[in-house]
């Protein structure tokens, strides 16, 4: 098997574009043959009277999906080779119920359109031309559109994870469903269309067909799953074994020839080019990232790749891997493709490649050179030596360009999430926890508000404790965190002791963080939250459990004192006139200005700064960005690591997220968390209050 | 799998261009299913329309103004000096294929019947301005939605992907909600 065209990225080639083409024809005869030329038809469907539509494209779906079960079962396609469509929750609701309405009301879409043109109806072409100008449309809004496009995304999700089904299950389903929609749509074409009833022998037809369909589904239930990623990515893709095909070069000897590779010259010049669009991500280990790295490459070890790219790694612009050599990087190509990039080099001979021929000095290289050649060899060489190499000999030669930014030469991903600190900091990362998912001592716990989401599928081992079950009112305030001794009693229930390192999850990092702040109060040593949470889990597709897990109770002994950091009304009153507290407000802007209010007064408390806790993370993503962007952020309001500072929110529920921020992963030493909050701020009459924006 | 349904008879349905009768439907979804299972084998992508209309509309949009287009953040990623031409897409070129694949069906069947296809009860450029406007809203949807009934519905349900079986439903649930609307336009 050589791999698909996709695969092999040949789509666009010569060969790819007949082949497409060629397919394309058989696509659309097939739609003109079902009668898709015709709008009427096509539309039929929405006013019960003619289901062709559901009936054509349901089979045309199980078909398929039997077919590829069938196809991969026998190894003619390896399902890695095949484009993954990845979930944008947002982008597909919304886009769907537009494309329906645009659907019934032009009465084609896209494909059905060049059908209809080609069967000379005036209506297809007005509405290809409506499409295009559609299109136009989008890229002008784009912009404004950009977080629902990219938001609520999940890689490579399937339908059957997605409802914690069985693959071939499901596709048994599917091929029920379709069977039932067959006899159903036929029912309703008699009743709304007047229709009138097949003959019998096509009627024992259908039927026999659809027995077979149905066993047939039976039969694919027992082949293993079409997204079988069981299999390990081999050291060298069967890909890349297919074009090793490049002649070993008499200059560095022998090239290993990888699928989309480049050239050091070519990246030399792309980066001096200061090309916008092109990403370095560096996938040796840290250290050696650390003695030296391509100016403005990202370092994303191979071990976190998998876990860490789709947060660090933009999919626009090109992607150059870089290694030492290229079996690593080959390996990180695979892994890429796998997830959806489709612009990504590897390049060759890796670093070492790249030092020798790029920064070596042409005098000590094998090239054989006349003098003129040399004389430019050289002058190249000063340039790239000026870029790369910190230390350059500049005022040798012509003068060097200047060094571009990093903001200059790669396309810095929107907003590139924290790298996580580690246990130490309190914040660790999905690969940290797979890695140590079974060991002794360590208790992971859901603290989801729902306990139903917990029921319906937590990380293996994971306990439950509901966020909510640590809060209560206390003197008069509602909602503040259980003294020391109700939090110890719940985590003895929980089996949990004072030696165990515990890591907390949630589909909301505030909710981990304010389960924190109990574990804080208790005086816990060894604790963390996992970052990206139950989401970034599912999304790499590790293992999710139904069992209940049945600890033994412990005791848990708190350790007195070691809440230094809950303020209450009259700390923070204090803090007012001290000329150096920091108030830092992370409710919404709307409730920092009074413009809503759910408490007993509007606006907030004198002289604090507003920052909305969302704002500190990756859109769309539990994740927190990164360290220095935050830092930049909050400096910008004042708020930094010399000054005392104060966070609350309405409950302080949203506030144990950001005091979680500046004190664990930025490192502020002194930050107090207002629990009581504006809820206990505002009931107070006498307490001063101010609305609108500073 | 090509003993499941070839014995299917073509449903008698009487085709409205006086041409031969439509194929039964079933025939033509399996053919349609073989033809998406061939381009996961030899293409690894599935079947596409919209991408190849997207493509034509960075095409005009760039003839219009260059520099705009080049800038922009959506189109501008195919514009990038140095690349491929914009429509050197393998979608452009499937959607000339099925235009011919339509074609030569049609033509073979005689179903080719020039004209503005319409309800009763509307008028051919009643019809026409709602062509153009479902076009706009199609053409848009598809670009947000990354797909279209080919690229998401068709073949994103087949490899059973999340996103594009909520695509479908949610096409469904939008078109038969206007459908009430525009039932002048049809029936």
């Amino acid at each position: 098997m050589s791999g698909t065209l996709y695969s092999l990225d040949l789509l666009n080639s010569g060969i790819g574009l007949v082949l497409a083409g060629l397919i394309g024809v058989l696509f659309g005869f097939f739609l003109e043959q079902a009668g898709f030329g015709s709008s009427r038809r096509l539309t039929g469907i929405f006013y019960f009277q003619d289901m062709a539509v559901l009936k054509v494209m349901f089979t045309a779906v199980v078909v398929a999906l039997l077919g590829l079960r069938f196809l991969i079962f026998f190894g003619w396609l390896d399902p890695r080779q095949v484009l993954v469509l990845d979930t944008y929750w947002g982008a597909q609701i919304v886009g769907g119920l537009i494309f329906g309405v645009g659907f019934v009301m032009g009465g084609w879409c896209p494909g059905t359109a060049f059908v209809g043109l080609a069967s000379a109806k005036l209506d297809a072409l007005v509405f290809l031309v409506g499409a295009v100008l559609g299109s136009i449309a989008f890229n002008e809004v784009f912009p404004l559109l950009k977080p629902l496009y990219e938001g609520w995304h999940v890689p490579d999700l399937y339908l059957y994870e997605t409802l914690h089904l069985d693959a071939g299950l499901l596709t048994l389903l599917f091929c029920v469903v379709a069977v039932v929609a067959f006899i159903v749509s036929s029912w309703l074409e008699r009743w709304f269309g007047r229709q009138e009833r097949p003959d019998r022998q096509t009627r024992e037809r259908n039927a026999a067909a659809a027995l077979l369909l149905l066993a047939l589904a039976l039969l694919a239930m027992r082949l293993p799953e079409p997204s079988a990623e069981a299999a390990p990515v081999p050291a060298e893709p069967a890909v890349v074994a297919a074009l090793r095909s490049v002649p070993p070069s008499g200059l560095l000897g022998e090239v290993a020839a990888e699928a989309d590779h480049i050239e050091p010259q070519e990246l030399a010049d792309l980066l001096m080019a200061g090309r916008p669009g092109l990403q370095v991500v560096d996938i040796r280990p840290a250290d050696a990232y650390d003695a030296f790295h391509l100016p403005g490459a990202v370092n994303l070890p191979l071990e976190a790749l998998a876990a860490e790219s789709a947060q660090r790694v933009s999919r626009s612009g090109q992607v150059v891997l870089v290694s030492n050599g290229t079996t690593h990087a080959a390996q990180a190509w695979m892994e890429l493709r796998r997830q959806g990039w489709t612009n990504v080099r590897v390049l060759t001979d890796g670093m070492l490649g790249f030092w020798r021929e790029c920064l070596t000095p042409p005098s000590l290289s094998e090239v054989p050179a006349g003098p003129q050649a040399a004389q430019a060899l050289s002058e190249a060489f000063r340039k790239r030596r000026a870029l790369f190499l910190a230390g350059g000999s500049p005022g040798s030669g012509p003068a060097a360009p200047p060094r571009p930014t990093a903001e200059e030469a790669v396309a810095v991903p929107p907003a590139p999430a924290l790298a996580e600190p580690g246990l130490e900091k309190h914040v660790v990362s999905t690969a940290w926890l797979a890695e140590r998912l079974t060991q002794p001592g360590l208790k992971l716990v859901d603290v989801r508000p729902k306990s139903t989401d917990y029921t319906t599928g937590h990380l293996p081992g994971a306990l439950y404790l509901n966020p909510e079950s640590l809060r209560t009112t206390i003197e008069g305030v509602p909602a503040m965190v259980v003294p020391a001794v109700e939090i110890a009693v719940q985590l003895g229930r929980l089996g949990i002791g004072n030696g165990d390192t515990v890591i907390l999850y949630s589909d909301n990092l505030r909710d981990a963080t304010l389960v924190a702040m109990a574990l804080a109060r208790v005086g816990h040593g060894a604790y963390a939250v996992l970052h990206g949470g139950i989401r970034a889990w599912v999304a790499e597709k590790q293992p999710l459990s139904k069992d209940l897990p049945r600890p033994a109770a412990a005791v848990y002994t708190p350790v007195d004192g070691a809440d230094t950091f809950t303020v209450g009304v009259d700390g923070v009153k204090a803090a007012l006139g001290d000329g150096k507290t920091v108030i830092v407000d992370v409710r919404p802007a709307d409730y920092f200005a009074g413009k809503k209010s759910d408490e007993a007064r509007p606006g907030h408390i004198p002289g604090a700064v507003n920052r909305e806790f969302t704002l500190d993370l990756v859109p769309g993503q539990d994740l927190w960005q990164a360290a220095d962007r935050l830092q930049e952020a909050y400096a910008k309001l004042g708020v930094t690591p010399d000054k005392p500072v104060i966070v609350h929110c309405r409950t302080g529920h949203q506030a144990s997220q950001t005091y979680f921020l500046l004190k664990h992963v930025l490192g502020f030493p002194d930050v107090r968390w207002f629990d009581a909050s504006w809820s206990a701020w505002a009931a107070r009459p006498d307490l001063p209050a101010e609305t609108g924006t500073p | 799998m090509d003993d499941t349904m070839d014995d299917v008879t073509a449903t008698p349905q009487p085709s409205r261009a006086g041409g031969l009768p439509y194929w039964s439907p079933y025939l033509a979804g399996f053919g349609l299913g073989l033809t998406l299972l061939l381009a996961f084998w030899v293409l690894g992508t599935g079947l596409g329309a919209s991408g190849g209309i997207a493509r034509v509309g960075a095409w005009a949009e760039a003839r219009l103004c260059p520099a705009h287009v080049a800038a922009s953040e959506y189109f501008g990623e195919w514009l990038t000096p140095g690349s491929q031409h914009v429509l050197r897409y393998y979608l452009v070129f499937m959607g000339l294929g099925v235009f011919v694949g339509g074609l030569i069906s049609a033509a073979a069947a005689r179903r080719i019947d020039p004209g503005v296809e319409r309800g009763p009860r509307i008028s051919a450029a009643g019809r026409l301005g709602l062509a153009l406007f479902g076009g706009v809203l199609a053409g848009f949807a598809s670009r947000l939605a990354r797909g279209c009934t080919s690229g998401q519905a068709l073949t994103g349900t087949a490899m059973l992907f999340t996103g594009s079986v909520v695509f479908l439903v949610c096409l469904f649930i939008g078109a038969y909600a206007a459908a009430l609307f525009v039932r002048r336009e049809w029936r």
